[in-house]
């Protein structure tokens, strides 16, 4: 590192995002001592990081091209503000290289890596340049297109196979052939180059290993300002609903000590090869032989941050902070080891039994489970507006027991705890999630959930109330409606008896 | 009160009267008769029948439609007098055509139409496609039919309650 890392303590940050990652870092920073100012859209004026604020400003209307986005204008901002700093959350702005340069040009200290890391791994060439260049396995092959079968031939033999032949011109899975073994390579080849040319009018292939049933395994890895950087082990994400994460968990349960120490390894080299600091995640795919090979890093704090602090009991966004404060990563971040298991669910407005359209809408009502192992990071409160202009994410929920099995069971119960009224939300997919016996036995790949989703599995669990129960409860709320607008027939007696059980009614569900 | 409920496939006739207890409700669904204990809770239902609880909720979403969640999962019941839900089925008789108007659950912005006006379309099938909330939902047909009209074009800004299609 050239020069000396100056200590400063930062005394105000500004918050560039909204939502439930808005309140994680405001608790953060309340924690320790430091002031939390909040840009606000004209859609989030009442929103909970609104409320929870010490100074918040408004940014623009609602689109996030109006607002979130505007780079320039928040790093104005923040200087205007007296604000030593901007965390920029996830998503929106975090990982955009030219929005950290401005900050650091303005004199505010970015919470987040430098543009240069930001720049080097945003680029999927030079990412894999950079890994291989630092003996991190990537996964083998490349973009150059195969310019005949000979070279074909001589590259699935480098690579090993099975290998995929992949159209270069386009996806969605045309133009691409799986090839088991040299013997299946011509007519593969052949097959493949053709309905390349006629899904998009150019022949090209190239050649990837085909990596069987893997999982995506990521390692969280801490850098300081010194040079030092440490992994905090992994997360296994591989629930994804076409390519979006559905479900985080830590550890995973195919990743042995050893493989631990060997992905760690490779993700703090990764990390290193860029001059990485602050928090980031270097992602991999995992498969079944244990073998592992990079995917992307991400350099930002992630989404599924929280399962990784309940495993390791280190504040993640405090040391994002005390990193940027120039603080030296102590003794406590080495060795860390994952004591028990963690699970969270991303609680979403839509619904997934209707395609997963958005519900946007008012929360009417909202009880978050609580007790022993549960944590809420939730973004709304009761009476909160949903609206169409973001991403429709409440929060997420995440537990934390002794074991995976454990887990798993706690997860449950706080689902049968939790309620939310007034919009749809994908509770139901995760209750069936959880009682899928590929889920409880940790099987686990980045295909799975859209193969048994477009098989039509993963239906919620039969409750075990009276089949009528539905029928009842709504005939009941109607009989009740009708009865307030119909005049009492009966004696005073009776009279006083029915005022008595529409008190006991009143606050009902059938206003 | 005596209803007609209806659930699914499952349409029953339940009769609802109170019982002699502070909350007491005594609930005919067919053949079937339930002592209920229902007392309201925060903005939930909680129903005892024979000791057993179930919390439900129970809200309203349009004439005797009512949207219920238990333990199971959420699910739509219509409740409808004897007399309207006679007068219902004769309207559906089987030379009534069964005009359908879709229309836009949300505001958004139509990105595209997928099939044309006379198209004849399976369940499930997609025929309009409406961006919102940084994603893109295909709208599909309920039933099998045919699209009578489509009432929308690409590129078109759409308020919720907004017609999109018509099926037959």
């Amino acid at each position: 590192m050239a020069g000396k890392v100056k200590r400063k303590r930062l005394r105000k940050v500004l918050i560039a995002n909204r939502g439930e990652i808005a309140v994680r870092v405001l608790r953060g920073l309340r924690e320790l001592g430091i002031r939390g100012a909040v840009i606000y859209s004209e859609a989030d004026r009442r929103s909970l990081p609104v409320l929870l604020a010490d100074e918040a400003y408004p940014i623009g209307p609602a689109p996030s091209r109006e607002s979130y986005l505007r780079a320039g204008a928040i790093v104005e901002l923040a200087v205007e503000i007296g604000a030593d700093a901007i965390h920029p959350g996830y998503g929106f702005l975090s990982e955009n290289a030219e929005f950290a340069r401005l900050c650091r040009d303005a004199g505010v200290t970015f919470i987040g890596p430098s543009p240069e890391a930001i720049a080097a791994m945003g680029s999927k060439v030079e990412s894999r340049r950079l890994m291989r260049a630092a003996g991190v396995p990537v996964v083998p092959g490349g973009q150059d297109a195969l310019p005949d079968l000979e070279a074909a031939a001589k590259g699935a033999a480098e690579i090993g196979y099975p290998v995929m032949l992949k159209a270069a011109a386009g996806g969605g899975g045309k133009g691409m052939r799986k090839v088991d073994a040299a013997g299946d390579l011509a007519a593969a080849y052949r097959g493949a180059r053709s309905e390349a040319a006629a899904s998009f009018g150019d022949d090209a292939v190239y050649l990837e290993k085909y990596i069987v049933d893997p999982r995506h395994v990521e390692i969280q890895v801490l850098g300081d300002l010194h040079g030092k950087v440490v992994s905090l082990g992994e997360r296994e994400c591989s629930l994804q609903r076409r390519h979006q994460k559905v479900l985080e968990e830590a550890p995973s349960p195919a990743v042995t000590p050893d493989l631990r120490r060997r992905m760690g390894e490779a993700a703090v080299a990764a990390a290193s090869a860029v001059g990485y600091s602050n928090a980031g995640t270097v992602e991999f795919l995992l498969d079944a032989s244990g073998s592992f090979y990079f995917l992307e890093m991400n350099t930002r704090l992630q989404v599924e941050h929280p399962v990784t602090e309940l495993v390791t009991g280190i504040d993640l966004v405090a040391a994002q902070i005390r990193i940027a404060e120039g603080e030296p990563l102590g003794a406590e971040f080495d060795g860390i080891e994952p004591r028990g298991h963690a699970i969270e669910v991303r609680l979403y407005a839509e619904d997934p039994y209707q395609r997963f359209a958005p519900s946007p809408g008012r929360i009417e009502l909202l009880r978050l489970p609580e007790g022993p192992g549960v944590r809420n990071d939730c973004g709304v409160y009761e009476g909160s507006e949903v609206t169409i202009h973001y991403d429709p994410m409440l929060g997420k929920l995440i537990v934390w027991a002794a074991d995976r099995e454990r887990a798993v069971r706690r997860l449950e119960r706080a689902l049968a705890e939790l309620r939310i009224e007034g919009i749809r939300t994908n509770v139901p997919l995760y209750r069936a999630i959880l009682a899928d016996p590929d889920f409880r036995a940790g099987r686990l790949d980045i295909a799975m959930l859209d193969r048994k989703l477009a098989a039509g599995e993963l239906r919620p669990p039969e409750g075990d109330g009276p089949a009528d129960l539905a029928m009842i409860a709504a005939a009941i709320a109607h009989f009740e409606r009708a009865s307030r607008t119909a005049p009492p027939r009966e004696g005073r007696r009776a009279r006083w008896a029915a005022a008595g059980r529409r008190e006991s009614l009143r606050g009902g569900s059938w206003k | 009160m005596e209803v007609i409920v209806r659930q699914g496939d499952r349409e029953e006739r339940v009769r609802v009267r109170r019982a002699d207890s502070a909350h007491g409700y005594e609930v005919t669904v067919g053949h079937h008769t339930y002592q209920v204990d229902a007392a309201a809770a925060g903005g939930l239902l909680s129903l005892r029948i024979k000791g057993r609880q179930h919390e439900v909720s129970v809200r309203p979403e349009g004439e005797g439609v009512y949207r219920v969640t238990t333990a199971a999962g959420a699910v739509a019941v219509e409740v409808a007098d004897p007399l309207t839900h006679l007068a219902r089925q004769g309207l559906a008789g089987k030379a009534a055509k069964r005009r359908q108007r879709v229309t836009a659950y949300m505001p958004g912005r139509v990105v595209a139409v997928l099939v044309q006006e006379g198209a004849e379309v399976k369940t499930g099938q997609g025929i309009v496609v409406l961006e919102a909330m940084k994603m893109q939902n295909e709208i599909p047909a309920e039933h099998d039919g045919i699209v009578s009209k489509i009432l929308v074009q690409p590129g078109q800004a759409v308020e919720g309650g907004d017609g999109l299609f018509e099926m037959e």
